[in-house]
């Protein structure tokens, strides 16, 4: 996306490692009003098997309310599906924060949450307003409709519609926007594409897509059927294994090895995965292109006009793991040794800013959430980044300025907490 | 109107501007950098003025000749934001100023989805409409497809509604790049006190080379683990790729190398800075080799060897600032706004 840096002119981008204080992180847990890094970092790997817990039992619910709506496609099941689908972005939208740092995550999760996508590769779409990557051949290829399709002068066998193949047609060609499978292709197989620009209304896809025989609508309703049950099964297989492997006491996953590194590696990667999902991936990818670009094709959750709930909760999952708690979907909370415990004993005032700051981001995604979900005149974020809408735009720069404020205090927090450099260890991998 | 207005209060600016203090002997790096882009900022404006008045010209008696010259003032305007886009903070930061200038990349073409969106209104905008509307209307790219697209071989730029709408957007360019410059006289101050934009300074040129490498050359040309897509290539439409990245890189010797010289000097480190000043150059000296564009070389194996080695020369300059350089002055990097996908 444009690479254009997005902070305020005194948040420095860097900092002279010998002007950065450090803070040797108390490791004494005899006191009982000590917070260690250690258990600070195994708290933060149980935050994680947590919330993936609940996307998996999230994703399980929208899988079987999606059995349903293909054993009897009517209003209400269609109805139910998205509900599911809603209640399933929850826990995962809460999850991102996992993902920068931790490349296990970052790896994994193109299969699940890749966006923006050209969703002609999966179904039909209205020419007319159909915006697709330049370039990208597989944008039209429409696997629904073909049994066989072409992209990058290779000729692929489709015919057989499994969680497998979608898995390995994801990102096909190299493109990004190549997106096969995951929640935003379902979400686009049950809404359909949201025609009214920036105007209220969302997708508006017919249940009758779904039906068989003669009620079929748009044509290939069978091969419609095959395409959302594998890939809501694959979101299912995609989500176990990520439970695993935050999972205690099992031999060679993902948590072994993060605990087997250094706590400052550990407290880096929470602080790089805070950072990254604040500054540039919220409110530079998903808020400030958008609204700068006044582009509903840059908006995040399209379809469904579930943005500002994927906002949301991005801005509470940064928060869940300074504060160390959880609130899983059954209402129950997990908590734990803190990062702003262990960040109050270096520097009580920065952690009490920080705190202040999270909440301040919360409240400015709040505002977002309850314009979008008002009773009377409801303003979504599609909305909002309409050309000349005063009231949306000051929303949305209210949230990104309380974000970047937010990362300010988190590059400070992790000088505070001897963290010297914030780069991901991995220099390979790209952020 | 908004010109000439704009024009009286640069005048005004330029006579309250109060003297900035300079050290009796040598000049600090920050102050050296805050000189050299201000005249960066004074050529984009100039340039940015000279387009507007080109465009007039050329709609009053659209001519063959004054086509060439409105599309030479196009790529001299575009040339100078090249050679100054590697200062990312200051005022460049309001009001998304950098986009307003260059929205890019651009994947799904809402450059040309807002200027069709235009060509089709029924009256045609003026400044004050384009300034209220996306970034991706209001900058080169978009001027870009009014002088290049193949749609607008079935449209006239001459006809009234696609004249108007150049106009109105080379007004506006005109106005954002003068506030511009004028904001970063203003900013002198707070930028010559402040000690910390020393590294900003720094953190700024090593990300502007690190997109460079990455972004404009190393995602369109297939370098990046996806095939090439000459789409993601800046001004693929006029074929004007690599003049583009030239001027970038001239950018950074004439308006970063004199203040990192002289910080290297304070800092005992003189050697790395002529390491720098010496792949710079090499650097550029491969650029002007280079055909202009990059599509073309895509399906031309001498030429991509040719756009390797420049791709190549700039990977080492990034090393040379992003590791050696800021190792040596201490630099840790911190957030910035590409950590997302």
């Amino acid at each position: 996306m444009p690479a254009i840096m997005l902070r305020r002119p005194l948040a420095g981008i860097v900092a002279l490692s010998a002007l950065m204080p450090f803070a040797p992180v108390a490791v004494d847990t005899a006191a009982a009003d000590t917070v260690s890094a250690d258990a600070v970092v195994k708290h933060y790997a149980d935050l994680a098997h947590a919330n993936y817990a609940d996307a998996l039992n999230a994703a399980q619910a929208l899988n079987e309310r999606i059995d349903e709506l293909l054993a009897n496609p009517t209003a209400e099941t269609l109805s139910a599906a998205k509900q599911a689908w809603l209640q399933a972005r929850v826990p995962y939208q809460q999850s991102e924060v996992f993902r920068f740092g931790n490349a296990v995550v970052d790896d994994w999760e193109g299969q699940l949450n890749a966006w923006p996508l050209d969703e002609g590769m999966i179904d039909y779409v209205e020419g007319d307003d159909y915006q697709h990557e330049l370039g990208n051949e597989g944008a039209t290829a429409n696997i629904i409709a073909n049994e066989q399709i072409t992209v990058g002068g290779e000729t692929l066998d489709v015919s057989d519609i499994t969680p497998a193949l979608l898995a390995d047609l994801n990102e096909i060609g190299g493109s990004e926007a190549n997106v096969a499978s995951g929640y935003h292709a379902i979400e686009f197989l049950l809404w359909g594409q949201d025609l009214h620009g920036f105007e209220e209304g969302n997708g508006e896809r017919p249940v009758s897509d779904y039906q068989t025989g003669d009620d079929c609508t748009h044509g290939h309703c069978d091969r419609r059927r095959s395409y959302l049950d594998a890939v809501s099964d694959l979101l299912v297989d995609d989500l176990e294994w990520m439970v695993a492997q935050w999972a205690p006491e099992t031999e060679g996953n993902y948590r072994q090895e993060l605990l087997a590194e250094s706590d400052q590696e550990g407290l880096r990667r929470m602080l790089f995965g805070m950072g990254s999902l604040s500054l540039g991936e919220l409110a530079g990818e998903r808020m400030k292109v958008a609204l700068e670009a006044n582009s509903f094709e840059d908006e995040h959750d399209c379809f469904s006009d579930n943005t500002h709930n994927s906002h949301y909760y991005n801005g509470q999952g940064v928060q869940n793991i300074y504060t160390g708690s959880y609130q899983r979907l059954d209402g129950s909370v997990v908590e734990g040794p803190s990062l702003q415990d262990l960040l109050s004993q270096a520097d009580s005032e920065l952690a009490d800013t920080l705190g202040a700051q999270l909440e301040a981001t919360m409240a400015r995604l709040d505002a977002i959430k309850q314009a979008a979900e008002a009773e009377s005149s409801p303003m979504a974020f599609d909305m909002m980044i309409a050309p000349g809408n005063e009231q949306g735009s000051e929303l949305i720069n209210e949230a990104i300025l309380s974000l970047v404020a937010q990362t300010g205090s988190i590059e400070q927090a992790a000088g505070e907490l001897g963290v010297t450099s914030l780069q991901p260890d991995d220099a390979g991998h790209r952020f | 109107m908004i010109a000439s207005l704009r024009r009286l209060s640069l005048l005004a600016c330029a006579l309250l501007a109060t003297p900035l203090s300079f050290a009796t002997d040598t000049p600090t790096p920050r102050e050296m950098w805050h000189g050299a882009v201000e005249l960066q900022y004074a050529e984009l404006s100039a340039a940015s003025e000279r387009l507007e008045a080109s465009a007039a010209r050329f709609c009053q008696s659209p001519d063959e000749a004054l086509r060439q010259r409105l599309e030479n003032d196009w790529l001299s305007a575009y040339q100078a934001w090249q050679a100054v886009r590697f200062i990312q903070f200051g005022p460049v930061e309001q009001n998304s100023r950098g986009w307003q200038l260059q929205f890019w990349p651009d994947r799904k073409n809402l450059v040309g989805s807002k200027v069709r969106g235009w060509l089709k209104a029924a009256e045609a905008p003026d400044a004050q409409d384009i300034a209220s509307d996306s970034v991706a209307i209001q900058g080169f790219p978009a001027l870009e497809y009014l002088l290049y697209d193949d749609a607008m071989d079935e449209q006239a730029l001459s006809d009234p509604g696609a004249c108007s709408l150049m106009q109105a957007i080379t007004t506006h360019l005109a106005d954002t790049t003068s506030a511009l410059h004028r904001d970063w006289q203003a900013f002198g101050e707070h930028y010559l006190e402040t000690p910390d934009y020393t590294e900003t300074t720094l953190a700024s040129a090593i990300q502007a080379l690190e997109i460079l490498e990455d972004k404009r050359l190393g995602e369109p040309m297939g370098l990046k683990g996806a095939p090439a897509n000459g789409y993601l290539a800046e001004a693929w439409r006029s074929g004007q790729t690599v003049r583009l990245v030239e001027s970038s890189l001239e950018g950074l010797r004439t308006g970063f190398l004199p203040g990192l010289t002289a910080l290297l000097r304070e800092a005992d480190a003189l050697p790395l800075a002529e390491a720098f000043r010496d792949q710079l150059d090499k650097t550029l000296v491969q650029a002007s080799e280079l055909p202009p564009g990059l599509v073309p070389s895509l399906e031309d194996e001498e030429a991509f060897r040719g756009l390797q080695s420049l791709y190549l020369d700039i990977s080492q300059l990034r090393h040379l600032l992003g590791n050696e350089i800021a190792g040596e002055l201490g630099l840790v990097r911190g957030f910035n706004s590409s950590d997302g996908d």
